[in-house]
């Protein structure tokens, strides 16, 4: 799956089991309680602060009030407000963090249409521990350079 | 020493491979067992529990969207793709084929297929239950043997 500006190959795929951060930040945006559970375990396993919620206006609202997060896993269809609105709008709040798109397995044109919203990557759902681990490798990378 | 055919853990673990071969499950129920060591013991068996609980749920309301008489198609994409990514999340492979073609016949608005297709996610949703069921039975065996046998040790 693709990345903002950025292809699958760019990813380095290194082990993530060093991969242990204290201070990370993520939000789960899913619709899927059972999703949202997954997903929060596996972050908190590389030792992120999780938040969750429940659709696209939820996660908007969270930023508006003042809230940050380093990662973002926003999945692409949710009532009330979904992935794609959501993550236009959290651009154009001028929000950077790591935005990543959750998928089922869509057509490759609504995927695009998904990245084009502002993801910084797409993957399949549920996420894998090897991917969750790859793409907290790239968001140390990418604080380090800050 | 191997463990014999009678080793409850042995026989879990073939009873998973066999669901496996047979498609019902896949690496994504594999993941979930790797979350289980960082979990409480009954960690499985609840996820399965929240699982059941919710597939039924929305079950229960795309058989109530299919029975009206103007079909309710939106109300109907909306709870698959709620129960097709539990599904996914919990690694009931052949439940979500299932799930994945019913998709297309609601997107297209007909009807006899959606009827058809549904048939075919309640039947798998109820072979995947059966076996999801069995893996929790069986695991709350292998944990309340192993806290027997712990309180057995001497002091």
């Amino acid at each position: 799956m693709s990345g903002n500006g950025a292809s699958s190959s760019s990813l380095n795929m290194i082990s993530g089991e060093d991969v242990v951060n204290n201070n990370l930040t993520a939000l789960v945006v899913d619709d899927s309680p059972l999703l949202r559970l997954l997903h929060e375990i596996h972050l908190k396993k590389y030792g992120l602060k999780v938040q969750v919620a429940e659709n696209g206006k939820v996660a908007v609202d969270l930023f508006h009030l003042g809230a940050s997060f380093d990662l973002v896993l926003m999945d692409k269809e949710m009532p009330v407000m979904n992935g794609v609105e959501a993550t236009k709008e959290l651009r154009a709040m001028g929000v950077t963090s790591m935005i990543v798109g959750v998928t089922s397995k869509d057509g490759p044109g609504e995927q695009q249409a998904f990245m084009e919203a502002g993801l910084d990557y797409c993957f399949e759902k549920p996420l894998t521990p090897e991917i969750i681990s790859i793409l907290l490798e790239e968001l140390n990378k990418h604080n380090k350079k800050d | 020493m191997a463990a014999s055919s009678t080793d409850p853990t042995q026989q879990l673990n073939d009873y998973i491979k066999t669901m496996h071969d047979q498609g019902i499950l896949d690496d994504n129920f594999d993941q979930l067992l790797a979350l289980r060591r960082e979990q409480n013991p009954r960690f499985i068996n609840e996820l399965i529990s929240m699982f059941t609980n919710d597939a039924e749920a929305y079950i229960a309301e795309i058989t109530n969207a299919l029975s009206l008489t103007e079909v309710d198609f939106s109300t109907i994409i909306s709870k698959l793709h709620q129960l097709k990514g539990s599904t996914s999340g919990i690694g009931g492979h052949r439940m979500y084929q299932a799930c994945c073609e019913l998709r297309v016949a609601a997107d297209d608005g007909d009807k006899d297929r959606c009827d058809e297709l549904f048939l075919r996610v309640k039947e798998e949703f109820n072979t995947l239950k059966q076996c999801l069921d069995s893996i929790s039975q069986m695991r709350s065996n292998i944990i309340s043997n192993g806290t027997r046998s712990r309180r057995r040790r001497p002091l």
